[in-house]
This record gives C-alpha cells, sequence and structure tokens, in this order.
C-alpha cells in the first residue's frame, strides 16, 4: 500500500517535483538580491538576469516533458495551487514593500516564505499516511529562524555584507529554493525508473 | 467469506501490479503520457502498450494519440469506470490486511 500511496504522491505532485524549476527562481531570487545590495538605479543586469531565467526555465521544462513525459493534474489541485500562489505572491509583496520600508525589526519576506513552505508540506501530504518531503518544516524552522534574528540584536545581515536585512533575507530564500529544489530533483530521479534506451545506452 | 474466497475474488484485471500501478497513478491526475506512465512503472514501452490496450479494451483507461511538436505523444486518463474499479480495489486490499492481521493476531 505503500508504493501505491508513492506512486499517488508522485503523479499528483509532479509539477512540484520538477525541482530543477524552482532552482531556477531560486537563482533568480538570489542574484537579484546580491545586484540589488550593489547596484542602484542601473537595471541592465538585472534585465539580463531575467532573461536568462527565462530561457533557463524553458530549457529546463523541455528537459522534464522529454525526459519524465507530462502530467496535467487534477482541477480541484490547479484551482487549489492558483489561490495559493496568489494568496502567497500577494503576502510575499506586501512583505517586500513593507520589509525595504525598514518599518519592523525582522522581515517580514522571510518569514512569509518560512510559513508558505510549512503550508506547502501540509498540502503536498494531505489524505496520504505516509509522510514526504519531510525536511520542509526544518527549512521553514530555518527561515523563520533568519528573519527575526536582527530582532533579536543579532546583526547576521551586517555581518555579511548585506546593506539591509531584507536583501539578506530574500539571498537566504533563494539559496533555501535552490537546496528544495534540488532535494525535489533527485527524489524525482530516484524515484522513476530509466527508459529501456537509457539502460541499452 | 474466507479469507481464500476474498482473494479469489479480486478483479484480476485491476490487481497485475503494473496495471494497478497505472491505475492508481491515473486516478491521481486528469491525464499523464505514456513516457511518464513508462517511467513510474518501469515497463517497457511495448509491455505498457499491451497494458494500456487491456485498460482501454475494458473501458477502465481512455487512451488519446495526438502529434506534440511534430512527435507522436500518448495521453491516458482514467474513466469513472476505472476510477470506481481502482478505488473498490485499495477497498478489497485494505479489508484483506486487516483480515489478515487480526488473523496473526488470534494465533
Amino acid at each position: 500500500m505503500k508504493e501505491l500511496e508513492k506512486i499517488r504522491f508522485i503523479t499528483a505532485n509532479f509539477t512540484h517535483l520538477k525541482g530543477l524549476q524552482m532552482g531556477v527562481i531560486g537563482l533568480l531570487v538570489f542574484s537579484t538580491a546580491l545586484w540589488s545590495n550593489r547596484n542602484h538605479g542601473d537595471l541592465t543586469i538585472f534585465i539580463l538576469l531575467l532573461i536568462l531565467a527565462a530561457i533557463l526555465s524553458i530549457l529546463v521544462e523541455r528537459f522534464y516533458r522529454r525526459v519524465f513525459g507530462r502530467v496535467r493534474t487534477l482541477q480541484k489541485s490547479r484551482q487549489y495551487e492558483t489561490r495559493h500562489s496568489l494568496l502567497f505572491g500577494a503576502s510575499g509583496l506586501a512583505a517586500f514593500i513593507i520589509d525595504t520600508a525598514e518599518i519592523l525589526p525582522f522581515s517580514l519576506l522571510g518569514i512569509v516564505f518560512g510559513v508558505g513552505f510549512w503550508l506547502d508540506y501540509y498540502r503536498i501530504n494531505r489524505d496520504i499516511e505516509e509522510k514526504f518531503f519531510t525536511f520542509y518544516p526544518w527549512f521553514s524552522l530555518a527561515m523563520i529562524s533568519l528573519s527575526i534574528l536582527p530582532a533579536l540584536g543579532v546583526p547576521i545581515w551586517d555581518a555579511m555584507g548585506f546593506e539591509s536585512a531584507y536583501l539578506g533575507v530574500m539571498a537566504a530564500c533563494g539559496v533555501l529554493m535552490i537546496v528544495i529544489g534540488v532535494l525535489a530533483h533527485l527524489f524525482l530521479v530516484r524515484s522513476l525508473s530509466p527508459r529501456e534506451e537509457d539502460i541499452l545506452g | 467469506m474466507t479469507l481464500f474466497e476474498d482473494i479469489a475474488n479480486l478483479d484480476r484485471l485491476v490487481h497485475e501490479p503494473a496495471r494497478m500501478s497505472i491505475l492508481t497513478a491515473l486516478s491521481a491526475c486528469q491525464e499523464a503520457d505514456f513516457t511518464f506512465l513508462m517511467r513510474l512503472t518501469g515497463l517497457t514501452a511495448g509491455n505498457l502498450s499491451g497494458h494500456l490496450v487491456k485498460l482501454k479494451d475494458a473501458k477502465l483507461v481512455h487512451v488519446e494519440k495526438q502529434f506534440l511538436n511534430n512527435r507522436p505523444n500518448t495521453l491516458a486518463r482514467i474513466t469513472p469506470k476505472g476510477l470506481a474499479a481502482i478505488e473498490s480495489h485499495w477497498k478489497q486490499l485494505e479489508e484483506l490486511r486487516q483480515n489478515a492481521g487480526e488473523w496473526k493476531s488470534e494465533e
């Protein structure tokens, strides 16, 4: 029965398991934070980063389609996904605006990311006995902890050379997304068998 | 009904491991293509094709062939009859597992 649950999990969450896609977004978030930390006004590098991320995203999607095939998720999952993305996007944007105004002693953006990943863990594991991606809550906890460190008087982001706490948190979110993306990709690769032609060479 | 009779009553078309995996996967999505199902089940193209034909003949799945970027692409989706069959099969398996557990503890 455990194998059947795993089959259901992989099929229902196939979009999430295409981890290299999240890796590309993480790379964009991380490099944008680094770029913002050093540049003020010149948008050339940022535009180049966006173009590079778009090209990488298309290539990654083509790779997944060719090697692992296509799955269209259930309509109710797509609707839930859209609601979750809209809510997460709006919260993230609001948190980013509040963080740039430097009103709060902690980073709201990091907390939104942390809570978002935590909620995602419960979403992907609902209706199944065996739990997958158990590292999600730990990453969430790490993200929330890093976000509140400045409020506790730990100048972690200053020590790392970031002009503002929100840029440091943004960079950390980027790294976290890359790590989660790689782990999801490895799970997918290990779970799906190699194709016949891969075995034959 | 004895445990043996319960086992004997399992739907063999659905119970075969490859077909049970295919139906389980298709029950968790709207549709999936041939490459994904091949990867998921570890079957060769020929074997997967054979199982899909059997499921299609029993009207448990719907198979659609199309061209995507000038390449042939086969999409499979579960039918309402297929969904009912696999859900009933899981239920039967779960009941069998529970019955077997009780029988072991009585020993």
